[in-house]
């Protein structure tokens, strides 16, 4: 499996961006894939302006968020989940999880710890 | 030649500078080196690099990198590959080819612990968006971009002077990505002219994208981030840098008792 990998620019502090490849990386590793490419946000273009303007000439498999966390404003963007869904597996390093469109509830459990269930 | 600079730096945030020693080929030959190596253990079906000798033939190894086929992950792998074994030589090696980087950033100078290589082949359209490296990396910082082979047009970089870039950044906030987009690939901004040997200083602020690659030659560029001991070290944190200099009376007052 190819994997675009997504950088959280929110993160950088605790976790500056070799770590987050580095996650990333391993945790995609871990499922059968490999990083071809990588992208991130400034903080102008929170929360994706960047990553809908690459969406359209990604060539991957998969999207792998740094964290769950990049798709939450005031609740999680469920709407946003769902449209990278219809195309890619959405992986998220830091939740150590996969969904597809099939599996999405798999991300729930961290949803609910979190206070974001739908 | 510094007053010069100074002055068109301070009116455009960058300049295109040559080297003033051979550091530029020598990086280039270790990678150069360390590339054959590391493609004869990808596929022993790859193409076997020919001896070359001389500069011509050198360049043309590098604009012709993409007759290989590599792509994504293992182009990636690769990239990453050749970023670790020259990451100890190239912070000193581009200190020591452009002298105006010192001039800038002054005498107690932090680099950071890795470098980055991008290999940009004819028509691939994975590429950095449209951006700036800081507010995430300091404000304080220089970026140091220099090809491995002569760039032009497509095959080298958009930037934005100053002043378009504080145009990009009010469109950017009153109309949205979409829009600073447009004005930065299209409007605003020059392709970057720089030849092998030479690099591009530019203010880590400044806006700049890299356009598809239309021409028939794989672009190779490493660009490595230096910046002031003592200056704000930006999101990313003093971790990603590590010392390359300090001055003697650095040194005293921080071994001082």
């Amino acid at each position: 499996m190819r994997v675009y990998a997504v950088l959280d620019c929110q993160s950088l502090r605790g976790c500056p961006p070799p770590l987050q490849h580095l996650a990333i990386r391993s945790f995609s590793e871990q499922h059968g894939g490999e990083v071809s490419f990588y992208t991130c946000e400034d903080p102008l273009t929170l929360p994706y302006g960047v990553l809908q303007d690459q969406l359209p000439t990604i060539e991957a498999d998969g999207l792998c968020f740094f964290t769950s966390k990049q798709l939450v404003q005031k609740e999680f963007d469920f709407k946003f989940l769902d449209e990278l869904l219809a195309r890619w597996a959405v992986g998220f390093a830091r939740e150590n999880v996969w969904v597809t469109k099939d599996n999405r509830h798999e991300l729930q459990p961290w949803l609910w710890r979190e206070g974001y269930g739908e | 030649m510094h007053d010069l600079f100074s002055q068109e730096y301070a009116k455009t945030g960058y300049m295109v500078v040559k080297a003033q020693d051979l550091g530029p080929w020598e990086l280039r030959e270790n990678l150069h080196a360390i590339c054959c190596e590391k493609l004869n253990e990808i596929n022993e079906t790859h193409e076997r690099v020919p001896v070359y000798v001389g500069r011509t033939a050198r360049t043309s190894w590098f604009d012709n990198f993409h007759r290989r086929g590599l792509q994504g992950p293992e182009l990636n792998k690769l990239r990453l590959d050749l970023q670790e074994a020259v990451r100890h030589q190239v912070g000193p090696t581009l200190f020591a080819s452009f002298p105006i980087i010192e001039r800038l950033v002054g005498p107690d100078v932090v680099h950071q612990r890795g470098c980055n290589l991008v290999i940009a082949q004819p028509g691939d359209s994975e590429r950095a968006p449209t951006h700036r490296d800081a507010p995430l990396n300091s404000n304080f910082e220089v970026v140091c971009w220099v090809p491995m082979n002569d760039c032009h047009g497509t095959k080298s970089m958009r930037m934005l002077n100053l002043d378009e870039t504080r145009v990009a950044l009010a469109v950017l906030k009153d109309q949205g990505y979409a829009a600073y987009k447009d004005y930065a690939d299209c409007e605003a901004g020059v392709a970057l002219e720089v030849p092998f040997g030479s690099a591009c200083i530019f203010w880590a602020g400044l806006v700049h994208s890299v356009p598809i690659n239309q021409t028939n030659q794989t672009r190779w560029v490493i660009n490595h981030r230096f910046k002031s001991f003592w200056a704000p070290y930006g999101a990313k944190g003093s971790g990603y840098f590590t010392t390359l200099q300090t001055s003697p009376l650095t040194r005293l007052g921080l071994e001082a008792t």
